[in-house]
C-alpha cells in the first residue's frame, strides 16, 4: 500500500526555445483511495494510490505540421501493483487496473502533409509508440475516475504503430500498423523484431456538426496476450457516438459505444455496452457511466488479481458479464490562471456479475457473490492537462469542445 | 477432421500389382466414408470393398448394412456372375449365414454380418479365391457403468490421476474457493471404490499439474506450477514404502512451474521427462535415482520454442516423445540407442510441425505410443490435439492417429472428432486394442483401434460416458486399473467406471 505519495507537478510551462518551435509540458496525477467490496477470493479491501501521474511534452514545429508527443507514465512506480477496480481486467492483471507503461505515447506526427495542394483535406502521419487507430479515448482523458471494464475491447494502446490518417470535411479515416503484444510490465517496449505489423486497425470518424463524432473501428491483433506470438488472433469491432460542446456555460460530454471481440476464429466473444455522460457547470462536474461488458477470465496466479503469464495454451476459465453504474460528482478549483486545476471528486460504482458458459472460475467461485461496489475519494491535481484527447492522433479531430480541429491552434 | 488421401499411407511392401490396387481400393473407403458404410468408386480390378465397412452396432446382432464387395478382371472388367467369395471371420466372433456366396449381376457379392458377443473391434475377410482379399471392420458398441466414486471432490477442482497398488493419488488444480495444492490421497475399497484418506498439501502452489508412480510402485512423483517466487512449482518426490502414507524425500523449485512429468527408467535409473513452462520452454529430464538421499539432479535441458511450450511426453524403450503444441511433435532418443542418446544428452530423431506450419491440427498435447500385442505392430501414435475451450464448460480438438513407423516422417493416417468437446490425456489398453481418451466435457469415449486405421475414426467409437452428467463433467484423465477404468474429473472428483 502506498499513502500520502505525492507527485510533484511540474511548474512549467510553454517554452519558446526558437520562433518556430513551441514546447508544452503539463501533468497531472490522482491521489485517491479506493475501497471495493468484494475482491477476488471475497472480502473488502481499500487502498490509497497516486493513480494516473502523468508528465506530457508536446512539441511543435514548421507551422504545426511537425508534432511531437510525449507522455510519460509513472504508474509503475506509484501503482505497481495495479488500482482497485472491479472488473478490469488487461496485461496479467484482474480487478486491478494495470499499471501503463512508463512512455505511454511517444510520437511523432507529420499534419496536413500536402498542405494548400489537397485543399482543406489533412493527409496525417504518425509513428511511434501510443494508441491504435481504434475506439474510443482512452479513459484517462474522460470524466470518470475508474477505468471501465472494457479497457482492452475499446482501445488498443501501448503499441509500436505507424499510422496515416486522412480527413476530408467532416470525414476521417485513420489506418495504422503495429505489433500485436501488449506488454508485460511498465518498462517493457513493444516487440517489434517479428512483431511489428502483423496487427492492423482502421477507424473512420464523422463529425456531422461541430462537436458530434460518429465512429466504426475494425481491427485484427494477433496474439494480443502471448509475447512470442503463440496466441490466437483478436478480431474487434468498435461503434461509438462522442458528443463533446459547450451550450452555453454548459460543458456536455456522452460517449456511447459498442464494442466486440472475437478470438480463435470466433470460439470466444466478448462484447460491451457503454453510456457515459457528464456535465460541468462552473466548476461543478456530475458524471455517470453505464456499462455492461464481459471479461475472459484467464488462469490466476496466487495472487488472485494476477493471471499467469505467459499463456500456455488457448483456453479460458469463463467469461464474466460485468454490468456496473458509476455515479460520481467533482469540483474544479482553477488556479494559477487557470493552468492548475485541483478537482476533488467522490465516485461510487454498484453492479452484478455473472458468468456467461459455464466455465470453472465463476463470481460465486471468485467473489463470493455476484453483487459488488466501490467507492473513491480523491483529488485530480493536473496542470495544464486540457486539449488532449489520448489515442487520437495527427490534428485529424478537435481536441476541445467546439472545435472542428486543432491543427491551426499552434501555428506561429 | 477430414484426412487427406493424399496423406495415406502406402500399403506395406513387398505386396502384388494387384494387392496394392486392391488395398488403395480399400483405403479410398476410409478416405471417402463417413463411416457408416456407405459405398466408394468401384475398384479397377480385383476384389474390393464396395458397402458395409467401418459399421457400428450391437453385440450379437446383424449389421444394418450388408457386407459388399465387388470383382473384377486385372484390366478393370467386372467379374461374371457365380465367382466364389468366402467369407471369413477373423476378431470378434461374429457370423455369417455361409462360409462362401456367388456373384450377381457385376461381379458384386454380399452378405448380412452379425456381430460377436463382446464389445469390441470385429473383423471379417472376403477372399476371392486365387485372387486377393479384403477386410471389413465393424465396432460393437456398449456402455461404461459407474462402479465407485464421484462428487467426491468439491473445494477442489481435480486434475491428474494415478492408481497402483490398491490407492489412487489424484492432483488438484486452480482456484475453487482454495488453491489446487493437493494431492488427495485414495485407498480402493473391495470393489475398487475409491475412498479418500489423505492429502498431501504443497504449500505456494497452485496446481498440482501431473502425478504418476513409478513402475515399480516405490515412488509418487508429482508436478506443481504457480507459486511464483518464493513458491514450491517444479517436481516432489515422495517415498511409497506405505502407499497410503507417502513421505516426502525431494524437490526441486522450477520457476514458473512444470507442465508435466512422466517417469521412466533408463538404464537401471528412474527419470523424470518435465515440461517446464515458459519462458525458457524445454525438455528438462530430471535424475531421480538418488530422491531417497534428497537428491533431484537435472541430467539435461533441451530448450523448445515457445509457442505454447512442451505440454506432455510420452516415454517407451529409451524414445521420448515430446508434445510440444504449435511447435507440433519431437521424437528423442534418449536411451535407445538407435541414435546415440541419452538422458543426459538427447539426440533429436524428427521435428514435425511448427508455429507456422502445424502438424495433427496443431496444439499438440499428448500422446500414446501404441504397440498392439496381436500383430506386433508399433506403428501408430496417438495425438491429442487440445483446442480452446472455457475450462467446465465447453473444449475442442480431435484425437490423431500417426503413423510412426518410420521415426523420421511420422504421417497422419487418421483422426477422431466428439461433436462438442475436445481430447485431454489417453490411456490404452493395449491388449484389448482400446483407447480410453478423457474428453472434458464429453466425459470418457473408448475406441476400439484394432487392425489398420485410416480416415475417420468415428465408427470405431465403442462407448461413451458423462460421469458427472451434463454440466458438472470435465474429465481430465483416465487410468485402467485392475479391470476398472478411474478417471480424475475436473468438477465432480474421481470416479471408478466399469468398462463397455
Amino acid at each position: 500500500m502506498i499513502i500520502g505519495l505525492s507527485l510533484p507537478l511540474v511548474a512549467s510551462t510553454a517554452l519558446h526555445a526558437q520562433d518556430r518551435i513551441e514546447l508544452r509540458l503539463s501533468a497531472q496525477a490522482i491521489p485517491s483511495v479506493t475501497s471495493v467490496d468484494p475482491i477476488p477470493g471475497a472480502g473488502t479491501l481499500t487502498e490509497a494510490r497516486v493513480v494516473q501521474p502523468v508528465m506530457m511534452l508536446r512539441g511543435l514545429a514548421l507551422g504545426g505540421h511537425l508534432r511531437l508527443l510525449g507522455t510519460l507514465n509513472l504508474e509503475g512506480l506509484t501503482m505497481p501493483r495495479g488500482e482497485l477496480s472491479p472488473g478490469a481486467w488487461g496485461e496479467g492483471f484482474n480487478d486491478r487496473r494495470h499499471p501503463h507503461t512508463y512512455a505511454h505515447e511517444l510520437l511523432l506526427s507529420w499534419v496536413d502533409i500536402l498542405g494548400w495542394r489537397d485543399g482543406s483535406a489533412v493527409l496525417s502521419l504518425t509513428a511511434g509508440k501510443g494508441f491504435a487507430p481504434f475506439g474510443s479515448d482512452d479513459p484517462m482523458s474522460r470524466p470518470v475516475l475508474r477505468y471501465p471494464v472494457n479497457h482492452h475491447l475499446a482501445q488498443i494502446l501501448e503499441r509500436a504503430v505507424v499510422q496515416a490518417g486522412v480527413r476530408v470535411g467532416p470525414v476521417a479515416l485513420e489506418g495504422g500498423l503495429f505489433n500485436g503484444d501488449e506488454p508485460e510490465r511498465p518498462g517493457q517496449w513493444p516487440r517489434v523484431t517479428g512483431r511489428f505489423g502483423d496487427s492492423w486497425s482502421a477507424r473512420l470518424t464523422v463529425i456531422p456538426v461541430a462537436g458530434v463524432e460518429l465512429s466504426a473501428s475494425r481491427a485484427k491483433v494477433h496474439s494480443p496476450e502471448h509475447r512470442p506470438g503463440a496466441g490466437s488472433d483478436a478480431w474487434k469491432w468498435h461503434a461509438g457516438a462522442r458528443v463533446d460542446r459547450r451550450v452555453g456555460a454548459v460543458g456536455i460530454y456522452g460517449l456511447a459505444e459498442w464494442a466486440r471481440t472475437e478470438e480463435v476464429a470466433g470460439f470466444f466473444r466478448f462484447t460491451s455496452l457503454l453510456f457515459e455522460t457528464a456535465v460541468t457547470m462552473g466548476g461543478h462536474r456530475p458524471y455517470y457511466r453505464f456499462e455492461r461488458s464481459d471479461r475472459p477470465e484467464d488462469m490466476r496466479e496466487l495472487d488472485l488479481f494476477r493471471s499467469v503469464r505467459p499463456h500456455l495454451e488457448n483456453s479460458i476459465l469463463g467469461t464474466t458479464r460485468f454490468a456496473l453504474q458509476t455515479i460520481g460528482y467533482s469540483f474544479g478549483i482553477a488556479a494559477e490562471r487557470g493552468r492548475l486545476e485541483i478537482r476533488p471528486f467522490a465516485e461510487v460504482t454498484l453492479g452484478w456479475t455473472r458468468s456467461l458458459n459455464g466455465g470453472v472460475l465463476s463470481p460465486a467461485i471468485l467473489y463470493g457473490k455476484d453483487s459488488l461496489r466501490s467507492l473513491s475519494l480523491g483529488v485530480k491535481l493536473s496542470w495544464e492537462m486540457s486539449r488532449h484527447r489520448m489515442g487520437r492522433y495527427g490534428g485529424l479531430l478537435p481536441m476541445e469542445p467546439g472545435e472542428m480541429s486543432d491543427m491551426h491552434e499552434h501555428q506561429m | 477432421m477430414n484426412i487427406r488421401c493424399s496423406r495415406l499411407a502406402i500399403p506395406a511392401r513387398g505386396r502384388s500389382l494387384l494387392a496394392l490396387l486392391t488395398a488403395a481400393g480399400s483405403l479410398s473407403v476410409g478416405c471417402g466414408s463417413d463411416g457408416s458404410g456407405g459405398s466408394t468408386q468401384p475398384p479397377a480390378t480385383g476384389i474390393a470393398i464396395v458397402a458395409g465397412n467401418e459399421q457400428q452396432g450391437l453385440p450379437g446382432q446383424a449389421l444394418a448394412v450388408p457386407l459388399q464387395v465387388s470383382l473384377s478382371s486385372a484390366t478393370g472388367v467386372p467379374a461374371g456372375q457365380d465367382e466364389r467369395v468366402a467369407w471369413v471371420v477373423q476378431t470378434g466372433g461374429g457370423s455369417v449365414p455361409g462360409d462362401t456366396g456367388l456373384t450377381g449381376p457385376g461381379g458384386l457379392a454380399s452378405v448380412p454380418w452379425t456381430l460377436g458377443p463382446g464389445i469390441g473391434g470385429n473383423s471379417l475377410r472376403a477372399v476371392w479365391p486365387g485372387h486377393d482379399s479384403v477386410t471389413f471392420h465393424a465396432t460393437a458398441t456398449g456402455l461404461f457403468t459407474v462402479l465407485g466414486g464421484g462428487n467426491n471432490v468439491t473445494e477442489r477442482y481435480t486434475s491428474d490421476l494415478w492408481v497402483a497398488d490398491g490407492y489412487g493419488y489424484s492432483g488438484t488444480w486452480g482456484f475453487r474457493g482454495v488453491q489446487g495444492n493437493a494431492v488427495k490421497i485414495w485407498k480402493l475399497d473391495g470393489s475398487g471404490a475409491p475412498v479418500l484418506t489423505d492429502s498431501i498439501i504443497t504449500p505456494a502452489s497452485g496446481t498440482i499439474s501431473d502425478v504418476q508412480v513409478s513402475d515399480d510402485g516405490h515412488w509418487l512423483v508429482f508436478t506443481a506450477e504457480g507459486g511464483g517466487a518464493g513458491g514450491n512449482p517444479g517436481i516432489h518426490v515422495y517415498e511409497l514404502t506405505s502407499p497410503g502414507h507417502p513421505v516426502f524425500r525431494a524437490k526441486t523449485v522450477v520457476p514458473n512451474g512444470l507442465h508435466t512429468g512422466t517417469l521412466a527408467t533408463i538404464g537401471g535409473k528412474l527419470y523424470a521427462f518435465t515440461a517446464k513452462d515458459p519462458g525458457n520452454c524445454a525438455l528438462q529430464i530430471y535424475d531421480l535415482s538418488a530422491a531417497g538421499s534428497g537428491t533431484i539432479t537435472l541430467a539435461s535441458g533441451t530448450p523448445i520454442p515457445d509457442h505454447y511450450c512442451i505440454h506432455d511426453t510420452f516415454v517407451r524403450d529409451g524414445y521420448a516423445f515430446v508434445f510440444a503444441w504449435d511447435e507440433g511433435l519431437y521424437v528423442f532418443d534418449v536411451g535407445n540407442g538407435s541414435h546415440g542418446g541419452s538422458p543426459a544428452a538427447p539426440a533429436l530423431i524428427s521435428h514435425t510441425g511448427s508455429q507456422a506450419s502445424p502438424a495433427f491440427g496443431g496444439q499438440t498435447h499428448n500422446g500414446w505410443w501404441f504397440w498392439n500385442p496381436t500383430n506386433g505392430e508399433k506403428k501408430y501414435l496417438f495425438i491429442g490435439e487440445e483446442g480452446p475451450g472455457t475450462v467446465g464448460g465447453s473444449s475442442s480438438g480431435d484425437i490423431h492417429v500417426v503413423d510412426v513407423s518410420d521415426f523420421n516422417h511420422p504421417v497422419e493416417v487418421a483422426s477422431y472428432n466428439l461433436p462438442g468437446a475436445g481430447t485431454h490425456n489417453f490411456w490404452i489398453d493395449e491388449p484389448a486394442q482400446r483407447l480410453y481418451a478423457a474428453y472434458y466435457n464429453g466425459g470418457v469415449v473408448a475406441l476400439d483401434i484394432s487392425g489398420t486405421l485410416s480416415g475417420n475414426l468415428a465408427s470405431r467409437e465403442i462407448a461413451r460416458i458423462k460421469p458427472g452428467g451434463n454440466g458438472a463433467t470435465y474429465v481430465w484423465g483416465v487410468m485402467l486399473y485392475a479391470g476398472s477404468l478411474y478417471a480424475s474429473d475436473m468438477i465432480s472428483g474421481v470416479w471408478q467406471l466399469g468398462l463397455p
